[in-house]
C-alpha cells in the first residue's frame, strides 16, 4: 500500500516595524511525503520541491526494515475536496491594504507603534493512496498579527491584536485595533465583587489535550482516569472534536486520511466524560473508539499528539453570558500552568473590562486561578455563539475564576 | 556565481539540511525517519525595504534575484551604504562537522542507542507513561553576497545530536512528569550518558514520592544552572534584542548602555562560539560569532544585533541575525546566553541561605516586565543545606528588581544544550539555542 501527501504553501509575508512595512517575503514551497505500508509495518520518506515520487517511495520501502509497527486499517475509497481558497490577492493589493491600516492607526494613535507581521497564505494539502483515497484541502487567508506598544513604554510589547480571516477587511482591522488601543490607554480599577472571566477556550482546555489523549488514558496515567462515564462537569458543558475546516483553518481529515464519525465526536457530553481522542494505532492498541486525530508532518509516521477540540457553544451571545453586565477579557496571560490535580493559575499581564461588545478599559495586572472541576463545573457559564472580532474573531469561554490584583 | 542586481545590496544563503529522528514510546518503536533537503533564502535591500524569496529550486536563484530587484524601489545608495559599511565580508570554508556528520551514522545504530536509554525506564512499575527520542541535524550553509562577489563564498556548518527521555510517575491527581534531555555536537558523545540519565530519573522518582506543598511567601532562591539560564534568556535576553528598539526612543532611553541594571555580581553574556545547540559560528548574514556582554558587573553594556539594527543604532554587528531555516529571514536572536560565574563555591553559596528554595529544574519560564519560572523539581534549603523536595506553582517578580537582588553566583559555569524544542520569536520557532550559568542566589523572590 502506498500513500502520498503533497503540501504546498504560497505566502506573501510583510514585516512591520513602527507602522511601516520593512520587508516583503515571498515563498512557494512544496513538500512531498510518501508512505509504504506492508505486513503491518510502515516506512516514510519526504522531500522538498521537485522530487521524484518513485525515489521517495523507494526510500519509504527501504525504511520498512526498521520495523515500525502500523497494523491498522488503511483509509480507502473516499473522495473529498474542500476548497476555501476564494481570497485571491496580489502583492500590491496586500501592501496597499496594510499600508492603509498602518497609516490610519498612526494618524489615530500617534503615540502607539504597530509592529510584527501580516501574512497572506495559500495552503493546500492532498492525501492519496492506492486504495482509492483522494482527499484535498485548500485554503487562503490573511493573518494580521500586531504587537502594539505605547511610545512611552519600555517593554517589548504592551498589547496585541491578532486575527486570521478569509476576507480582506482593513477597516475592521483598523476599528478593532483602535478599540484595543483606546481601551489600553484607559486604565481602570478592578471592580469590586466577582466578575466572570472571558478567555480563549484553548487556555483552559489544554489540560484535556494531555489528560484525554488516548495514550495517556490507555496507560492509566490520566487525571481523569477514574472518571470516564461519570458526570464530572456542568450539565451544559460538552467538548467535541473540531474538524470543520471553515472554523479550524485545517483539513477536515487527519494525517491518516480519516474523518471523525459524527457519533464519536463528543469527548465530553453534558458534563459526562465519554472517550479519549485517538489516532488509529492508539485506538487499536487500547481498544478505544477511533476519533481520527492522527497528526504528524508531511514526512512523518502518523501519530497522536493533540487534537482540535472545542467546547459546544451555548447559543447565547457574549453579552447574554455576562449576568452582571460586565466581564474580564483576558488578552495576555503568560507564565501560568495547571498542577497535576487540575488547579490552574496564571498571571494576567493585560486584561480589559468589557460588556461583551466593547472594551471599556484596561484592568491592572492580575492573577487568575481556579480548579478544572469548578471552572468547567459549578462555575461554568458558557461559550458565546457569537465571535468577538476584538479577540481573534473567536467564540469566547465565560466562566468564573478567582481574579486578584497583583 | 550569482547575478547580484546592480546598485542594491543582496545576498544568497543556501542550506543543506540533514535530519533524523527515532522515537520509542512505552516500548514500541513509533517512528524512524531521516531526510536530506536543500533550499535557498535570497535577500535584496533597496535602502528602504528588504525583499526576500525562499525557494527549494536552487537553480532559480538568479531569476529570484532579478524578480526581487523588479519589486524594489530605486536603490538608495546612502542608506545601503549605512548597512553595508557594518557588514563583515567573511569568506572561506569553516565547516567542521563534515567528517563526523551524523548523516554518516546509520539509523540502526541510532535505534540501538535509543533502545539502550529506553531500557532505563522500560518495565518500571512506577512509571505510567514514558517516551524516548533521538534526534539530530547537520546543517551546512553557503553564503554569498553582493559585497564580496566571490565564487567561493562563506561555508560553515552546525551539528546537534540529542536524546530526550520523558517519564510520568503515578496516575490520577498524583502524577509527576519530568524530562531528561541532553544534546551534544556528535553521535558518539551520547553513548556514555546512561548513568547521568538514570540518576536524573531516580531524582524524579524521589521527588514524586516525597515532595510536599510549601507555603507561598518571600524567599531567598538559589537557581540551578538551568534555571539561571532560562531566567537570563527569557527575562533579560529578549529585551537585549535590538530589533525591539528600532525607532523607539523610550526603549533606547531605558536601555541606554552604561546604565546600572543589576547587582555587581551579575554579568550576562551571549556567545555563539560556544559548542552546543546555540553554536552559531556565523550568523545568516555571514557575520562571525561574537562574545557580547549584555550586562557586565551590573552595568548594561551591549545588545544583540543584525546588520540593519546595528546600522539603525550606530553600533557594531554581533553575529545574532538568525533564522530557523531557509524559509525565513534572519532576525535578531540569541545564541548561547548565560550568567557568568563568580568566585564562591557551590557550598559557600548555599551556606548563605538560612531558609530558602533551590530550583533545580524548570517546566517553563516567561518574562515581560514581570517574570515567572514554573519549577519542576524544587527543594527547601535550611541552614545552608538542601533538606527536602517541595512543590509550588511559580516564582515571580519584577525583572529589573530581581536583577538587582542577585547577591551571589557560584564559580562553575554549565552551558546546557537541548533537542526537541528551542526559542520562539514571532513566527519563527523553534530556533536552537543554549543557555546556562553557575548557581545563582537571589534575595526576596516571591514564591506562589
Amino acid at each position: 500500500m502506498r500513500e502520498k501527501i503533497v503540501q504546498q504553501v504560497k505566502q506573501t509575508s510583510l514585516s512591520i516595524v513602527q507602522n511601516s512595512i520593512s520587508a516583503i517575503r515571498r515563498k512557494n514551497i512544496q513538500k512531498t511525503g510518501c508512505r509504504v505500508i506492508k505486513n503491518n509495518k510502515i516506512g516514510v520518506a519526504g522531500g522538498l520541491g521537485k522530487v521524484k515520487d518513485e525515489e521517495l517511495f523507494a526510500r519509504a520501502e527501504n525504511a520498512l526494515e526498521y520495523g515500525v509497527e502500523y497494523p491498522v486499517e488503511i483509509s480507502s475509497n473516499r473522495q473529498l475536496q474542500d476548497r476555501l481558497n476564494e481570497l485571491s490577492l496580489d502583492d500590491s493589493q496586500i501592501c496597499a491594504a496594510v499600508e492603509h491600516v498602518l497609516d490610519e492607526l498612526k494618524r489615530r494613535h500617534p503615540d502607539f507603534a504597530v509592529s510584527n507581521k501580516v501574512n497572506y497564505s495559500n495552503a493546500s494539502l492532498r492525501l492519496t493512496n492506492d486504495a482509492g483515497l483522494s482527499l484535498s484541502h485548500s485554503d487562503s487567508y490573511i493573518s494580521w498579527s500586531f504587537a502594539l506598544k505605547s511610545s512611552s513604554s519600555t517593554g517589548i510589547m504592551d498589547t496585541f491584536f491578532g486575527i486570521v480571516d478569509r476576507k480582506l477587511e482593513p477597516e475592521k482591522v483598523i476599528e478593532a485595533t483602535s478599540a484595543i488601543i483606546n481601551a489600553y490607554n484607559n486604565k481602570i480599577e478592578l471592580p469590586a465583587g466577582e466578575l466572570p472571566v472571558i478567555i480563549h477556550q484553548s487556555a483552559l482546555t489544554r489540560l484535556f489535550q494531555r489528560d484525554l489523549n488516548g495514550k495517556i488514558v490507555g496507560n492509566k496515567a490520566s487525571l481523569l482516569q477514574q472518571k470516564f462515564g461519570q458526570k464530572v462537569f456542568a450539565d451544559n458543558f460538552s467538548v467535541e472534536i473540531a474538524n470543520d475546516p471553515v472554523e479550524t483553518f485545517s483539513p477536515r481529515f487527519d494525517s491518516e486520511g480519516a474523518i471523525c464519525e459524527d457519533s464519536l465526536r463528543w469527548l465530553i457530553k453534558d458534563g459526562v466524560i465519554l472517550r479519549p481522542y485517538t489516532d488509529k494505532r492508539t485506538a487499536l492498541r487500547y481498544g478505544f473508539d477511533h476519533t481520527a486525530c492522527g497528526e504528524g508532518g508531511y514526512d512523518s509516521v502518523p501519530s497522536l499528539a493533540g487534537c482540535n477540540m472545542e467546547i459546544q457553544h451555548s447559543g447565547k451571545t457574549l453579552p447574554d453570558l455576562l449576568p452582571e453586565g460586565h466581564g474580564i477579557l483576558i488578552a495576555i496571560a503568560s507564565g501560568g500552568d495547571f498542577t497535576p490535580d487540575g488547579k490552574f493559575a496564571t498571571p494576567v499581564q493585560v486584561s480589559y473590562l468589557t460588556d461583551g461588545v466593547k472594551l471599556l478599559g484596561r484592568l491592572p495586572e492580575l492573577t487568575i486561578k481556579g480548579s478544572l472541576f469548578d471552572f468547567f463545573g459549578r462555575d461554568f457559564i458558557g461559550v458565546s455563539s457569537d465571535k468577538l472580532y476584538l479577540s481573534g474573531n473567536e467564540r469566547m469561554l465565560v466562566t468564573r475564576l478567582a481574579a486578584q490584583k497583583l | 556565481m550569482f547575478d547580484f542586481p546592480q546598485g542594491f545590496y543582496s545576498d544568497v544563503r543556501i542550506e543543506r539540511i540533514y535530519r533524523s529522528l527515532v522515537r520509542i514510546e512505552m516500548g514500541k518503536l513509533e517512528e524512524v525517519k531521516e531526510k536530506s533537503d536543500s533550499g535557498a533564502f535570497i535577500r535584496l535591500y533597496d535602502g528602504k525595504r528588504w525583499y526576500y524569496a525562499s525557494t527549494t529550486d536552487t537553480a532559480s536563484i538568479n531569476q529570484e534575484l532579478a524578480q526581487l530587484a523588479r519589486l524594489a524601489d530605486k536603490p538608495d545608495e546612502q542608506a545601503i551604504s549605512r548597512l553595508t559599511s557594518r557588514m563583515e565580508k567573511n569568506l572561506g570554508d569553516f565547516c567542521r562537522f563534515a567528517d563526523q556528520s551524523v548523516a554518516k551514522t546509520g539509523l540502526k545504530d541510532k535505534i540501538s542507542l535509543l533502545e539502550s536509554y529506553a531500557g532505563l525506564v522500560q518495565n518500571d512499575q512506577e512509571i505510567t507513561h514514558w517516551s524516548a527520542s533521538y534526534s539530530d541535524s547537520h546543517i551546512s550553509k553557503d553564503f554569498y553576497s553582493s559585497l564580496t562577489k566571490a565564487d567561493t563564498g562563506l561555508k560553515f556548518d552546525t551539528q546537534t545530536a540529542g536524546l530526550r527521555l520523558g517519564v510520568r510517575f503515578g496516575s490520577g491527581a498524583n502524577v509527576f512528569s519530568e524530562t531528561w534531555c541532553k544534546a551534544e555536537t556528535g553521535f558518539d558523545q551520547l553513548k556514555q550518558l546512561h548513568a547521568e540519565a538514570k540518576k536524573y530519573i531516580e531524582q524524579a522518582r524521589d521527588y514524586f514520592h516525597r515532595a510536599e506543598s510549601i507555603e507561598g511567601g518571600v524567599y531567598t532562591v538559589v537557581l540551578s544552572s538551568l534555571a539561571a539560564g532560562i531566567f537570563a534568556h527569557e527575562s533579560f535576553g529578549h529585551k537585549s534584542e535590538a530589533d525591539f528598539m528600532i525607532g523607539d526612543t523610550a526603549m533606547l532611553k531605558e536601555w541606554q548602555l552604561g546604565k546600572k541594571v543589576g547587582s555587581e555580581q551579575l554579568s550576562i553574556i551571549d556567545d555563539g562560539n560556544l559548542a552546543g545547540s546555540g553554536f552559531t559560528p556565523f550568523d545568516d548574514e555571514g557575520t562571525g560569532a561574537k562574545r557580547t556582554a549584555l550586562i557586565e558587573k551590573g552595568i548594561l553594556s551591549g545588545r544583540l544585533h543584525s546588520s540593519i539594527t546595528a546600522a539603525d543604532l550606530g553600533e557594531a554587528v554581533t553575529g545574532n541575525a538568525r533564522s530557523i531555516g531557509f524559509e525565513f529571514e534572519p532576525i535578531v536572536r540569541m545564541t548561547a546566553t548565560f550568567i557568568e560565574p563568580g568566585e564562591l563555591s557551590k557550598d559557600e553559596l548555599f551556606a548563605g541561605v538560612s531558609r530558602g528554595i533551590f530550583i533545580d529544574s524548570v517546566k517553563h519560564g516567561s518574562g515581560m516586565s514581570t517574570f515567572t519560572l514554573a519549577p519542576s523539581m524544587a527543594y527547601l534549603i535550611e541552614d545552608g543545606r538542601i533538606t527536602r523536595p517541595v512543590r509550588f506553582s511559580v516564582i515571580t517578580g519584577n525583572v529589573m528588581q530581581t536583577l538587582d537582588h542577585i547577591d551571589a553566583v557560584s564559580d562553575k559555569l554549565e552551558i546546557l544544550s537541548f533537542v526537541g524544542g528551542g526559542c520562539g520569536k514571532m513566527e519563527q520557532f523553534p530556533l536552537p539555542v543554549s543557555f546556562g550559568g553557575p548557581y545563582v542566589r537571589v534575595r526576596q523572590i516571591n514564591v506562589q
